[in-house]
């Protein structure tokens, strides 16, 4: 399929090499809007919003980064962030940065595990991409939603 | 019926050819802006550059070389200059790093400005000190697991002048899918006195472009191109100081090895305390260079914590957190000055703890990328 200039500019960027050494679209064919579309159309689905996954996905990490490198146990997960010096850039150039950050975590009870870098949760909160099929950051929106459902249903609860 | 597709077919190829061509010189039109002017320092320097690359580059090009951590991706902001003519509007990537007084005096980010015309700008005198050099990777050592150390033989007669703290920027070459060079800052290892070579500490950051490149395509012996020195952490040992409190962890051993190694080689008169954290034994590096330099120096204590002690780990020395460690060791801020060198959630944790302990801010320095 032919892409469109804007596809374009932003798959060039997002390429291997360019920001990241393996870039953000593994072996996906499909354009980025199409990538965007499908997986919002999953998380219509389910019934969530990206921004709010990610925020989830946020505050997890930030109480991982209490931890300062050690596993940090919240409301029923393990979460520890590791972090190097420096900053990545967005992909869609949208002025955005994010701290080379990555966050590794277990939900105690069923044993699930997901990780996930800073720009991971920015590229879901402000443009609902999950990254490509075969990205090494690429998270199936089901597998977030199913791995953050135990924090969802307790945040409801209390609201 | 078959020849009309076929005619179909070729007059659409036809045609998209045409519209191809005709983009493409359009293109070179339109992003053709010729030669440009960069005038420095009120004329002091008058520079004729061929239009279209970002000033970070065309200075780069002419041997004026910028400070800047992240290679031109507008993440570190440390490539500043002012400029007072043709820059054109400030733009949003630029707004995240700019602070109002800034703006106001005409600073922009130097890796976001495009040369499409001509300029007029400002560069520090200091920074036309900074040159480049090629050289040769005289030794690749794992310090751990994850980071490499890297001796850098400058050419015969080349020499490299630096305070100990401040840092190069290593440009990496084209490997694997990577197509185009890149660059990133590193701290010194090394003490300033040899001026021959320089060392640096390089820690694998997952996926990253640099660091993946000098963990898995670059060997001894090949020669690679840097560019330095930059930076404003060093020594200030200021008035009435007595006391230097350093604090790192992973890679960010570099800087502070420079710092004791001169502190130590100048025999200067200051207790030094430096408090370095790892996770585990197999992040625990250059205990025998540190146990040297006690040696050497009666007045520098090296203090290694490990925060992820195992039952069996062949290690005698503290347990827990390094900044909880300092915390017990470091009564007052009192004559003293901290340097620190660590991932952005370490040092703010130390500057935290260094306030609750009566740190100024003049009195704490790290670099900030």
């Amino acid at each position: 399929m032919k892409k469109n200039p804007a596809d374009k500019k932003f798959s060039d960027n997002m390429g291997a090499g360019q920001y990241t050494l393996e870039g953000f679209l593994g072996t996906d064919q499909r354009q980025i809007a199409e990538i965007i579309n499908e997986d919002q159309a999953k998380l219509d689905q389910l019934g969530v919003r990206a921004e709010d996954l990610a925020i989830l996905l946020r505050r997890l990490s930030r109480a991982g980064m209490t931890g300062l490198g050690e596993a940090v146990e919240y409301r029923g997960y393990e979460i520890s962030v590791d972090e190097w010096r420096g900053w990545l850039g967005c992909p869609f150039k949208d002025a955005k940065r994010a701290a080379k950050r990555l966050s590794s975590c277990r939900h105690l009870a069923s044993g699930r595990e997901l990780k996930w870098s800073d720009l991971s949760i920015h590229l879901i909160a402000d443009h609902g991409f999950f990254q490509g099929r075969g990205a090494a950051h690429r998270i199936e929106p089901e597998e977030l939603y199913n791995f953050l459902l135990p924090l969802i249903e307790a945040e409801a609860k209390e609201d | 019926m078959m020849l009309k597709i076929l005619q179909a077919t070729i007059s659409i190829a036809l045609i998209s050819t045409v519209l191809a061509g005709i983009i493409s010189l359009a293109e070179k039109l339109l992003n053709n802006y010729g030669r440009c002017k960069i005038e420095i320092n009120d004329g002091a320097r008058v520079l004729e550059v061929e239009g279209g690359s970002s000033l970070l580059a065309a200075l780069s090009n002419q041997k004026i070389f910028i400070p800047s951590a992240c290679g031109g991706k507008a993440t570190c902001g440390l490539c500043k200059l002012r400029i007072t003519e043709g820059a054109g509007p400030l733009l949003p990537t630029e707004e995240p790093y700019l602070s109002a007084q800034e703006r106001a005096q005409d600073y922009r980010l130097s890796c976001q400005i495009k040369v499409k015309n001509d300029l007029r700008i400002y560069v520090a005198e200091e920074l036309f000190n900074i040159k480049e050099y090629i050289a040769k990777v005289e030794l690749i050592r794992d310090l751990t697991h994850d980071i490499k150390l890297l001796r850098l033989r400058l050419p015969e007669g080349e020499s490299i002048k630096f305070k100990a703290g401040q840092f190069v920027q290593f440009y990496t070459k084209p490997y694997g899918k990577v197509k185009e060079e890149v660059f990133r800052a590193y701290s010194i290892a090394s003490k300033p006195s040899d001026q021959n070579q320089i060392e640096l500490m390089i820690r694998k950051v997952p996926d990253g472009i640099a660091t993946g490149y000098v963990h898995t395509a670059l060997k001894e012996g090949d020669t690679v191109r840097l560019s330095g020195p930059y930076g404003d952490f060093y020594r200030r040992g200021g008035e009435g100081v007595k006391e230097l409190i350093m604090l790192a962890g992973g890679s960010g051993m570099a800087p502070i090895a420079s710092l004791i190694r001169d502190i130590t080689e100048q025999q200067l008169d200051y207790k030094i305390r430096y408090f370095f954290g790892a996770s585990t034994l197999r992040d625990m590096f250059y205990l025998e260079e540190m146990a040297a330099l006690e040696k050497e120096n009666p007045n520098f204590e090296f203090i290694p914590a490990l925060s992820r002690y195992q039952e069996g780990d062949d290690w005698d020395g503290r347990i827990g957190n390094v900044i909880e460690v300092m915390k017990q060791e470091v009564s007052d801020g009192e004559a003293k000055e901290a340097y620190l060198c660590g991932s952005p959630g370490m040092l703010n944790a130390t500057v935290k703890a260094l306030h609750e302990l009566g740190f100024k801010d003049q009195a704490i320095f790290y670099d900030k990328f």
